[in-house]
C-alpha cells in the first residue's frame, strides 16, 4: 500500500489546490499563537521581576532580624559574663574556694570579645554604638572595681576591701550596667519589630506574585495545548482529505475501463490501474518498475514502444490503434493514447499511456453489420415470398425486388427482371402506366381494380394494382412499388360457367337428382377445395344447402375437407382424370348417405348428380345387423316354416349344439332333432305356439347328429306379417347341459363336505345365520356334549344356551359375523374343547353366516402333561449324570495333575543320577556302559515330552473356551520366526497369507498351528529348502485353512490314523515325536466345532486341512 | 563373612539332591536348608515345633517352593509366609514339576516372585537352578530385614 501511494503521488499535479483552506486555518492559527506567546512572555517577565525584589526585600528583612537576635545574645552574654565574675568574687571572698575563682576568671576573660562583638554588629548604628560604648565602659569599671576589692582581701586589708564594698559603686554601676543593657535590647527588639513587619509584607507578596505566576502558566499551558490540540486535529483533517482524494481518484483510475499506465522518463511503469490486470490477465507485480519490452514479446511490445518513443521525442500526445494478441485475453483491438507530462523546463518528465479496449466496440459494430445483412436477406426473401403481385423500382424505374408471385402471374423469370429497367421488361405500356409510374415517383399513392394489362408474351391479364412510393421516412422517394392482383383466372371461371350455364340449363332445373356443376381446385396437383358454379333447384332440396353458387365447397359446407377427404379426392379424380365414376358414399358432413355419378365436361370441371339415399342405407344396415346378431348369438336360434314345419333358418350355435352345420339343417322337418317318442308332445307344443297368443316354452331334449341327447329349454313364438298371416316360428334353443351338470356339481360337493364333517372324530360344526339362530349341526361332537343337532336348529344362541355362556357365544358370532375370526379354548362336561369361528362369505364377498368349529382336544392336553413329566423326569436326568460327569472331570483333571507331577519327579531323579553317574564316575566306566546310561537319559527326556504333550491335550480337551477375533497370520508369523530360531541351520521358508483372522480361542489355536506349522517344519527336514505355506481357500462353501509343506508326505492308505492319539506315520528314528501333536490339533479343531482333514503323497509333501466351525 | 541361606521346601529326597548338586556345580556356595514338607518349612520359618527356639531374625535370601507337598501344600506355605509381617517380603520362587494354568495363576495370586518348572532333563535344570542363584543371590536387591543373612 505504502508503495502504490508512493507510486501514486508522482502523477498527482502539486496537491496545493485542495490545501488552500487548510492553509489558511493554520496561517490563522500560528499568528495567534504567536501573539499570546508574546503577551505571555511580557507578563513573565514582569513577574520574575517582581518576585526578585520580593525575594530580595524578605532576605534582607530576614538578615536584619538576624542581627537583632545577635545583639540581644551578645548583650545578655555580657551581662551574663559580669554577674558571673561578681558572683565568682563573691563566693571566693566567702568560701576562698578557688573554684569561685576560676568562675571569676572565665567571666572575666569572655567581656572583651562579647564587648567587641557588641560594637561590630551595631555598627551600622550610632545611637546603639554609643550606648556599647557606655556598656564597655561601665563594665570595666566594675570588673576593677571587682579587682581592687579582690586584690585589697589577698592583701589582707580587710578594711579596704570592706570599705570598697561599703561604698555600694558596685552596686550602682550593676544597676547602670542593667539600664543601658535594657536600653539597648529595647531599641533593638524596636527595629526587630520593625525588620519583621517587613520581611511579613515581603513574602505575602512573593506568595501573590507566586500564585499569579502560577495562574498565568496555568493559562500559557491551557491555551497552548489547545493550540496544539487544534493545530494537530486541522493537520489530520488536511491529511485524511488529501488521502481521501487520492483514494478518490485511484478509486476512479481503477473503474475506469480503459487501461492507464504511467511511464517514467526512462519508460519505466510506475503505475497501472485495475483494468491494466483486468485486460492481461496479469498481476501488478509484473508490470511495475519494468518497461514494455521486458513484458511483453517484440511482436506486441513493438508498437507501443514505438508509440512511447515518438511521445517523448515530440513531446506531443500520440494516438494509434494497435491490434495485439494478449496471451491472456485474446486478440484485442485498442486505441492507445500516449500524452507526455512536462516538467516546468519543458522536459518530458513522465508518460502518461491511456489505452481503450475498442475490441468489443469493433465486435458490436461487426454484429451489427451482420445483422442488417441477414435483416435484408430477410426482408428480400419476404418479399421474394408475398403472396401478392408486388414490384419494387427505384427511382430510375429500374426493377429492384419484386415478389415470386408477380413473377408466375406474367410468367417472367426472376433473371430477366431484377436490375433491369421497367420499360426494357415491358416495353410497349400504355401511357396510363406510366403516367400512374410518375405519380408515384413524385410521391402519390394510386390504384385501380379491373385493368387489362398485356403481358409481354401476349396474353392479356385482368389486375387490380396500386402503386405506393418508398423512400427514407417518406422525406425522398427512392422509387416506387407496384401491388398488383391477377384475377384472370377467376374471369375465366365466370365465363365459362356462363356457356355451360345456357348450354344446360334446360336439364338441370327439371331434373329429380340434384346436380352441382363444380370446377375443382388443385395445389401441387391435389384436389383441394372445388367451386360450385352451378347447381339444379333438387340441389338444394336434397341437401338442404342454399346460395351455394359461386361458394366453394369448404365455405358452404364447412368442415368437409377434413371429415370426408375421401370425397373430396374422388370428385378431384374425375376432374383431372375425366372418367366418369359412380358411388354411393356417406357424407360425414352432412350426415347423409348419397349416390353419385360423377363426370368431366371439362378438364378440372365435374358435374355430380346425385340422390340422396339415407333411408335405404339405414334400412340395409339394420338387416346385415339383425342377421349378424342371428348368426353370432351363443343362443341356438331357428326358424321354422309352420306349415311344413322344416328348419327355413338356423343359426350357427344351434346347428353346432346338434352337431350339423347351418346348411345341413335347412330344409330339413324339425323331426331331426327331436326324439321319436316325444315328437306326438312336440306337434301339440306347436299347435300353441302357432295360435294366437303366439308362444309356448318347454324343457325338453334334443338330439344330435349322432344320435346322443342333451337338455333344452325350448322357447318357441310365432311370427306374423301385418295382416296377421303366420308366416314363421322363431324357436330358441338353449343347451341345458352345463347347468344340469352344475348342479350335480354342487350337490356331490355338498354332500362331500357334509360328509367329512359328520365323519370327523370329536369334531362338531355349528353354522349361525345373521339373526344367531342355529342353521347347522353336523359332527359327532355336538350331541356328545349336550348340544344335540335336533335341540339346536331353528333355535337362537339365547334360547339353547345358559346365559352366561350364551352372552360370551354371541360376542364371538357377532365378531365373526362382522369378518373375524376367533379361537377360543373351553371346557364342556369335563372334555376340553378348541372352537374356532370363522365368517362364511357369499358370492357377493358379504358375510351371511358364521361358522363354530369345534374339536375335543382332550387326547392333545393329554400327550401335552405327558410330555411336561416327561421332560421334568428328564431334566433330573440329566442334573444327576451332569454331577456325576463332573465328578468324572474332577476326577480326571486330579489324575492328569498327578501324571505331571508324580510321573515326572521320578524320571527327573533317573536323568539327573545317571547324569550324575556320568559325570562322577565317568572315568571308570566304558564307552558301552556311558552309551546306555545316555539311552537311559534320552528315554527319560522322551518320556517327559511324552507326558508334557498327553498333557498338553489333556488341556486342550478341558480348558475353558476363550472365543475372540484371533489373528491368525500374526500366530503363525510368530510360530514360524521362533521355528526358525530353533532350527537355526535350515533354510526355512514360511509363505503366510496376511489377513487371515478367526473366532476362536487364541490359546488354543496358537497351539494347534504350532504343532502343524511343527510337524511341516519336522517333515521338510530332508529338503534343502523348506517350504510351508499357511493360507485359506473355500471347500465346500466352508472357510478351510491349510498348511502345506514340500515334506517326505505321507501314504493316504494310513490318512485315518493320522489325528488319533500316539498314532505314527514315520519312525521315531526317522522323525522324532510322540505322536499326540496332530491329535492335539483334531481336538482344537473340534472344539471349535471344525474338523480336521489332510492330503498327502508319499514324497511330494502334505497339505493339512481345518474349519473352525460354521460361525466364522 | 555373609552367607545367604537358601530354603528348600522339597519332600523328594532325590530333587532335593538333585538341587543341591545343581547348585554345587554352579558353584553357589550358599547354605541350603531344606524342609521336606510344609509343616517343616512354615516351622522353619517361624521358629516353631522342630526349629522352636531358632533364631528367625535370620530368615533365608531365597526360598524354593515345591507345591506337591506332605501335610501342608506349596501354596498354603506361600500364603502363610506372605500373610505374616515378618515374611511377607520374603523372594519365594515355586519350583515344581506342574504346569497346570490354575497353579501358576494361584501362585502369582498369592505374591509368588517367581515359577520355575523343573525340567526331566537334568542338565537343562542344573541350568535353570544356575540361573536361578545367580539372579536371586547375586543380582537381586534383597528387602532390608534380609540383608541379616547368618554370620560364620
Amino acid at each position: 500500500m505504502a508503495r502504490d501511494l508512493a507510486v501514486w503521488r508522482g502523477p498527482t499535479p502539486s496537491g496545493g489546490q485542495p490545501r488552500t483552506k487548510a492553509d489558511r486555518v493554520l496561517r490563522s492559527i500560528l499568528i495567534r499563537r504567536d501573539t499570546i506567546l508574546a503577551a505571555l512572555l511580557l507578563l513573565v517577565c514582569g513577574i520574575a521581576v517582581q518576585l526578585f525584589r520580593s525575594f530580595e526585600g524578605a532576605r534582607s528583612a530576614a538578615q536584619s532580624v538576624e542581627r537583632t537576635y545577635h545583639i540581644l545574645n551578645t548583650a545578655d552574654s555580657l551581662l551574663f559574663a559580669i554577674k558571673d565574675a561578681q558572683d565568682g568574687q563573691r563566693g571566693y571572698l566567702l568560701t576562698r574556694d578557688e573554684v569561685f575563682m576560676q568562675r571569676y576568671h572565665s567571666a572575666i576573660a569572655k567581656e572583651q570579645p562579647l564587648c567587641g562583638r557588641l560594637a561590630q554588629l551595631v555598627a551600622g548604628n550610632p545611637v546603639q554604638a554609643a550606648r556599647v560604648q557606655e556598656i564597655e565602659r561601665i563594665a570595666r569599671r566594675r570588673l576593677e572595681l571587682l579587682a581592687q576589692i579582690l586584690q585589697a582581701d589577698r592583701n589582707s586589708d580587710h578594711a579596704a576591701a570592706l570599705a570598697l564594698l561599703r561604698t555600694g559603686e558596685g552596686q550602682r554601676l550593676m544597676d547602670a550596667l542593667g539600664d543601658v543593657v535594657h536600653r539597648l535590647e529595647s531599641e533593638e527588639e524596636h527595629s526587630q519589630a520593625q525588620f519583621g513587619a517587613v520581611a511579613r509584607d515581603r513574602q505575602a507578596s512573593l506568595k501573590w506574585t507566586f500564585l499569579a505566576g502560577f495562574v498565568f502558566l496555568l493559562v500559557l499551558l491551557a491555551v497552548a495545548g489547545v493550540s496544539t490540540d487544534r493545530f494537530i486535529r486541522v493537520l489530520q483533517r488536511a491529511e485524511r482529505r488529501l488521502r481521501e482524494s487520492e483514494e478518490r481518484l485511484r478509486r476512479v483510475l481503477d473503474n475506469v475501463p480503459d487501461v492507464i499506465v504511467l511511464y517514467d522518463r526512462q519508460r519505466r511503469i510506475q503505475y497501472i490501474n485495475s483494468a491494466t490486470t483486468a485486460i492481461t490477465g496479469m498481476a501488478p507485480a509484473d508490470f511495475l518498475g519494468r518497461r514494455e519490452e521486458d513484458i511483453w514479446p517484440p511482436e506486441i511490445s513493438a508498437q507501443v514502444v514505438e508509440l512511447l518513443e515518438t511521445a517523448i521525442q515530440t513531446k506531443t500526445p500520440q494516438d494509434r490503434e494497435v491490434d495485439l494478441l494478449l496471451p491472456a485475453t485474446g486478440q484485442r483491438h485498442l486505441l492507445s493514447r500516449v500524452v507526455p507530462l512536462l516538467d516546468e523546463a519543458g522536459a518530458v518528465r513522465e508518460l502518461v499511456g491511456i489505452t481503450h479496449d475498442l475490441t468489443e466496440w469493433k465486435q458490436a459494430q461487426e454484429t451489427l453489420r451482420r445483422r442488417a445483412e441477414h435483416e435484408l436477406n430477410i426482408l428480400q426473401s419476404m418479399v421474394a415470398a408475398t403472396p401478392v403481385g408486388l414490384l419494387m423500382l427505384d427511382r430510375n424505374l429500374r426493377q429492384v425486388q419484386c415478389s415470386q408471385r408477380w413473377l408466375d402471374d406474367l410468367g417472367l423469370t426472376r433473371d430477366k427482371v431484377i436490375g433491369r429497367l421497367h420499360y426494357e421488361t415491358f416495353p410497349v405500356l400504355p401511357e396510363i402506366w406510366k403516367d400512374a409510374h410518375r405519380r408515384g415517383l413524385s410521391g402519390e399513392s394510386l390504384g385501380a381494380r379491373d385493368q387489362s394489362f398485356t403481358a409481354p408474351d401476349g396474353t392479356v391479364h385482368w389486375v387490380n394494382w396500386q402503386i405506393r412510393p418508398w423512400g427514407d421516412q417518406g422525406e425522398t422517394t427512392g422509387g416506387i412499388i407496384i401491388f398488383s392482383e391477377d384475377f384472370t383466372a377467376h374471369r375465366r371461371i365466370e365465363s365459362a360457367a356462363r356457356e355451360s350455364e345456357l348450354r344446360y340449363r334446360g336439364l338441370f332445373e327439371h331434373m329429380h337428382e340434384g346436380l352441382a356443376y363444380c370446377e375443382m381446385i388443385f395445389e401441387d396437383g391435389q384436389p383441394r377445395d372445388f367451386i360450385y358454379l352451378a347447381v339444379n333447384a333438387s340441389f338444394g332440396l336434397l341437401t338442404g344447402l342454399q346460395d351455394v353458387v359461386g361458394k366453394r365447397v369448404s365455405q358452404a359446407i364447412p368442415g368437409i375437407l377434413e371429415s370426408d377427404p375421401e370425397l373430396i379426392r374422388t370428385y378431384g379424380r374425375v376432374a383431372s382424370t375425366r372418367i366418369p365414376e359412380a358411388i354411393e358414399v356417406w357424407v360425414e358432413a352432412l350426415q347423409m348417405w348419397f349416390s353419385i355419378s360423377l363426370y368431366s365436361p371439362e378438364q378440372s370441371r365435374f358435374i355430380a348428380i346425385f340422390d340422396v339415399i339415407t333411408e335405404r342405407k339405414r334400412a340395409e344396415l339394420a338387416a346385415r345387423e339383425w342377421r349378424r346378431a342371428f348368426e353370432q348369438t351363443e343362443i341356438g336360434i331357428a326358424l321354422v316354416e309352420p306349415v311344413s314345419d322344416t328348419f327355413t333358418a338356423v343359426n350357427a350355435t344351434f346347428a353346432r349344439e346338434r352337431g350339423y352345420l347351418p346348411e345341413e339343417l335347412i330344409g330339413q322337418s324339425i323331426a331331426v332333432v327331436n326324439p321319436p317318442e316325444r315328437l306326438e308332445l312336440m306337434k301339440q307344443i306347436v299347435v300353441q305356439a302357432n295360435a294366437e297368443s303366439g308362444h309356448a316354452a318347454a324343457e325338453w331334449t334334443h338330439l344330435r347328429k349322432d344320435g346322443s341327447r342333451f337338455p333344452v329349454y325350448l322357447d318357441l313364438t310365432g311370427v306374423r306379417d301385418e295382416e296377421g298371416r303366420l308366416i314363421s316360428r322363431v324357436v330358441i334353443a338353449q343347451d341345458l347341459t352345463e347347468r344340469k351338470r352344475a348342479e350335480q356339481e354342487r350337490h356331490r360337493s355338498d354332500e362331500l363336505y357334509r360328509a367329512i364333517v359328520r365323519n370327523l372324530p370329536g369334531t362338531g360344526v355349528f353354522v349361525v345365520d345373521r339373526d344367531l339362530r342355529y342353521v347347522a349341526v353336523e359332527g359327532d361332537l355336538p350331541a356328545r356334549i349336550g348340544f344335540a343337532r335336533e335341540n339346536l336348529v331353528g333355535r337362537t344362541v339365547r334360547e339353547v344356551l345358559e346365559p352366561s355362556l350364551a352372552a360370551a357365544s354371541e360376542q364371538r358370532f357377532h365378531l365373526t359375523l362382522d369378518g373375524g375370526t376367533v379361537n377360543v379354548e373351553g371346557e364342556f362336561q369335563q372334555c376340553p374343547i378348541w372352537t374356532r369361528y370363522a365368517p362364511l362369505h357369499d358370492a357377493s364377498g358379504g358375510v351371511f353366516a358364521a361358522l363354530a368349529l369345534s374339536t375335543d382336544i382332550s387326547a392333545q392336553k393329554r400327550a401335552e402333561r405327558e410330555i411336561l413329566r416327561l421332560n421334568e423326569d428328564l431334566e433330573l436326568r440329566v442334573r444327576n449324570r451332569t454331577v456325576q460327569l463332573e465328578a468324572a472331570v474332577k476326577e480326571l483333571e486330579a489324575f492328569s495333575y498327578s501324571v505331571s507331577h508324580d510321573l515326572r519327579s521320578p524320571l527327573r531323579g533317573i536323568d539327573g543320577w545317571s547324569l550324575a553317574m556320568l559325570e562322577d564316575f565317568g572315568a571308570s566306566l566304558n564307552d558301552t556302559a556311558k552309551g546306555y546310561l545316555s539311552r537311559v537319559r534320552s528315554e527319560t527326556q522322551r518320556m517327559g515330552l511324552l507326558i508334557d504333550d498327553m498333557l498338553l491335550l489333556s488341556r486342550v480337551t478341558r480348558s475353558e473356551m476363550k472365543r475372540g477375533t484371533v489373528d491368525l497370520s500374526a500366530l503363525a508369523h510368530g510360530i514360524a520366526g521362533r521355528l526358525q530360531e530353533e532350527q537355526p541351520g535350515r533354510r526355512l521358508e514360511f509363505q503366510i497369507q496376511d489377513g487371515l483372522s478367526a473366532l476362536g480361542d487364541a490359546r488354543l489355536l496358537e497351539v494347534a498351528l504350532t504343532n502343524l506349522l511343527g510337524n511341516a517344519v519336522k517333515f521338510t527336514g530332508p529338503r534343502a529348502v523348506a517350504r510351508i505355506e499357511f493360507g485359506q481357500a473355500e471347500t465346500h462353501g466352508e472357510r478351510t485353512f491349510f498348511v502345506r509343506d514340500n515334506g517326505v508326505g505321507f501314504n493316504m492308505d494310513y490318512a485315518s490314523n493320522l489325528f488319533g492319539a500316539f498314532q505314527r506315520l514315520h519312525s521315531a528314528s526317522e522323525f522324532p515325536g510322540t505322536g499326540i501333536g496332530l491329535a492335539t490339533v483334531q481336538r482344537v479343531v473340534r472344539r471349535h466345532g471344525g474338523r480336521a482333514w489332510a492330503e498327502s503323497v508319499v514324497g511330494e509333501g502334505a497339505r493339512f486341512y481345518f474349519t473352525l466351525g460354521a460361525d466364522q | 563373612m555373609k552367607t545367604r541361606i537358601i530354603l528348600l521346601v522339597e519332600d523328594n529326597p532325590s530333587d532335593a539332591d538333585l538341587t543341591r548338586r545343581a547348585l554345587d556345580k554352579a558353584r553357589i556356595q550358599n547354605r541350603l536348608v531344606v524342609a521336606e514338607d510344609g509343616e517343616e518349612a512354615l516351622d522353619y520359618l517361624f521358629g516353631t515345633g522342630a526349629h522352636a527356639g531358632r533364631d528367625v531374625s535370620i530368615l533365608p535370601a531365597l526360598t524354593l517352593l515345591d507345591l506337591n507337598l506332605p501335610k501342608i501344600s506349596g501354596l498354603e506355605v506361600l500364603r502363610r509366609i506372605r500373610a505374616d509381617v515378618r515374611t511377607r517380603r520374603l523372594p519365594v520362587v515355586i519350583l515344581t514339576s506342574s504346569r497346570e494354568d490354575h497353579d501358576i495363576a494361584a501362585g502369582y495370586d498369592l505374591g509368588v516372585n517367581s515359577y520355575i518348572r523343573k525340567p526331566v532333563d537334568f542338565a537343562q535344570f542344573a541350568l535353570a537352578i544356575e540361573h536361578l542363584g545367580l539372579y536371586w543371590l547375586v543380582l537381586n536387591e534383597l528387602p532390608p530385614e534380609l540383608e541379616n543373612g547368618v554370620h560364620e
